[in-house]
């Protein structure tokens, strides 16, 4: 009996793995992907923990954590559950980051490959608005527009994208400039490929792998400035948002500080979890750059 | 030295002229935005006065140039801003530009301190944990700029007035100075100084994390190049190598940064400075989106976006003389 070997090498893993393997060798940014699965959950399960509203009054005003279970993480000084309250605002902040982060991005995007792939005036305008955009305080201007917009908590979205989009531009366009001289998008362009095909379909995924590691920051950004609006009072009042509970908790502050060392937690470890997540999305992109 | 001077002079004035189509930019934006805003002067003046008949609107309309086509309101307005008249603002019943100038100082000081010490700090740190990369030292100094990256200012700073004022009772809560204090000479300096503690602090500690990443990840890639194999072949000492070497080329991107960043700091002290009471530019930003008022609101916009491209055009002659690669003609 003849045995015929038919083993062949073993075939390349497949390339999400492989991105997984370089992303779970930094342990760091595990542990961003594991806070930011918790904030995930917290946001997806907060109509199971308070089915009606979370700004009802749930309890006797400000009850210490720990001390009654039916509002485990104590109440605020109009009886509010701060569990519920902290779920609910879980919600919010990753609302508010992902959508103004990816309307950032794609502001971004737009601007800085038209910039980067034409050049001359075209270039000299965009950029200068950009600069100006870049000169004008970011939260001054985000106060502008919500005092303009309204502080309903689509406009906070719209107006959060609208003063975070210029260095995505800039990044964009810095690869735009080095990647349109290539050969490929030479090759596109006597093959009579458009202008905006060449744009879209040649260089921005060669040019994404730098945006995506910050589009992680921008979200960590975006969930501060949200925060923060919501800390000053100019926050959509509607919603439960970690930065209203710490504005309300300032009040409190001498005797009842957990009422914004609470939802001051939560900020961090959201914002920490990206800064991880986006430091592990990097080793896994960008492999050959240096540590 | 004196043949230097000439280069350097023709390079200042040509970043000082593509400052121009900047600020004209920003011009266009205040005015959109002033359009935006709901009511205009003359509805502000009016309700100011409890009332007024049509045709003395239409009067006042004329006399502010509002019946004008947009584009001459536009030129109108520009002409005015560049002459610093940022118009009335009818909460306080004073011209603009007089609050504003009442207020620079305050934000002035605390930026300028606040800078010096995150900017100082935050590359000391970071080189540091560049140079003893991946050691227990190198985790520790990273970890907290992390977190102090992912603190909001204004946790910190009820966490430092929770700490220091309400537990310790070592610096007061707010303001600039003691109110019933009536302190002269050096015990008003020490006065405001003990005021400044908390709120400059806040605004280092969040910023400093800022240079000491960036500062980490410049040293790391400089020590890796060949000047510094070079230089450490030629028998230079660590330090000498670290100083003069190292140092001097991985500040080069700290320093554009120190620029870019200067103003999201602006913007960052409103927070702080509502929180502390300070009367500066930030609290006012604040307190005029809460009163409405807009002239004053673009005022400050505008007088920011001056303050940023001085403190640019500052930072980018500083890295001129730093990196002799920048061709300065």
């Amino acid at each position: 009996m003849t045995h015929i070997t038919t083993e062949l090498p073993k075939p390349e893993p497949h390339r999400a793995v492989l991105l997984w393997r370089r992303f779970a060798r930094n342990r760091a940014a595990l542990l961003g992907l594991g806070i930011f699965v918790v904030v995930l959950i917290m946001a997806a399960t907060a109509g199971l923990i308070e089915p009606t509203d979370p700004l009802r009054r749930a309890g006797v005003p400000l009850t210490k954590p720990f001390v009654d279970w039916a509002t485990p993480l104590g109440t605020d000084q109009l009886g509010r559950d701060i569990l519920a309250s902290l779920f609910y605002g879980a919600r919010i902040s990753l609302l508010v980051g992902v959508l103004a982060t990816l309307l950032s991005i794609a502001i971004g995007v737009v601007i800085g490959a038209v910039s980067g792939y034409f050049g001359g005036w075209i270039d000299d305008v965009l950029m200068r608005t950009t600069e100006a955009f870049q000169t004008i305080p970011n939260f001054v201007l985000l106060l502008a527009l919500v005092a303009i917009l309204g502080s309903s908590i689509e406009y906070i979205t719209v107006a959060i994208a609208i003063v975070s989009w210029t260095a995505p531009a800039r990044m964009v366009r810095a690869e735009f400039m080095s990647l349109r001289g290539r050969e490929f998008v030479d090759a596109a362009r006597n093959l009579g490929v458009s202008n905006t095909a060449i744009i879209f379909r040649e260089i921005l995924p060669n040019a994404l792998p730098p945006i995506v590691v910050y589009a992680s920051v921008i979200m960590a950004l975006s969930i501060l400035l949200e925060s923060a609006l919501a800390f000053l009072g100019l926050g959509d009042p509607n919603h439960a948002s970690w930065g209203n509970m710490i504005g309300q908790g300032r009040a409190v502050l001498r005797s009842d500080w957990y009422c914004a060392a609470i939802p001051g937690t939560a900020i961090i470890l959201t914002v920490l979890s990206f800064s991880l997540l986006g430091e592990g999305l990097n080793d896994a992109l960008n492999p050959r750059q240096k540590k | 030295m004196t043949l230097h001077l000439p280069p350097i002079l023709t390079y200042a004035l040509r970043r000082l002229v593509q400052a121009v189509p900047v600020i004209v930019l920003i011009m266009i934006g205040t005015f959109l935005l002033l359009k935006l805003a709901p009511g205009d002067t003359v509805d502000a003046l009016v309700g100011d006065m409890g009332g007024a008949d049509a045709a003395y609107i239409a009067r006042l309309r004329t006399e502010y140039g509002l019946d004008q086509p947009v584009w001459m309101q536009l030129w109108l307005y520009m002409v005015k801003l560049v002459q610093f008249d940022f118009g009335w603002s009818f909460v306080y019943e004073e011209s603009v530009a007089t609050i504003l100038l009442e207020r620079l100082g305050t934000t002035l000081m605390l930026m300028a301190t606040s800078l010096s010490i995150a900017f100082t700090a935050g590359c000391f740190l970071g080189a540091i944990a560049a140079r003893r990369a991946y050691s227990l030292t190198d985790n520790i100094i990273s970890t907290i700029g992390l977190v102090f990256y992912a603190t909001p200012s204004f946790f910190l700073s009820l966490m430092m007035i929770l700490l220091f004022s309400v537990q310790l009772g070592w610096l007061p809560v707010g303001g600039i100075k003691t109110v019933a204090g009536f302190y002269t000479g050096w015990d008003h300096v020490l006065d405001v100084a003990r005021h400044l503690i908390m709120p400059t602090a806040a605004l280092s500690l969040i910023y400093l994390s800022f240079y000491l990443r960036l500062m980490r990840a410049s040293v790391l890639e400089v020590a890796d190049l060949d000047f510094v194999r070079t230089a450490r072949a030629k028998g230079a000492g660590e330090t000498r190598l670290m100083i003069h070497h190292i140092m001097r080329n991985a500040l080069l991107p700290v320093i554009t940064l120190l620029g870019m960043q200067f103003s999201t700091v602006l913007g960052g002290s409103v927070v702080v400075e509502t929180i502390f009471s300070l009367p500066g530019l930030g609290q006012l930003a604040y307190q005029s989106v809460i009163q409405r008022d807009m002239n004053m609101l673009m005022g400050i916009i505008f007088l920011c976006a001056i303050i940023v491209v001085v403190v640019n055009f500052l930072t980018d002659l500083l890295y001129a003389r730093l990196d002799s690669r920048i061709e300065l003609a």
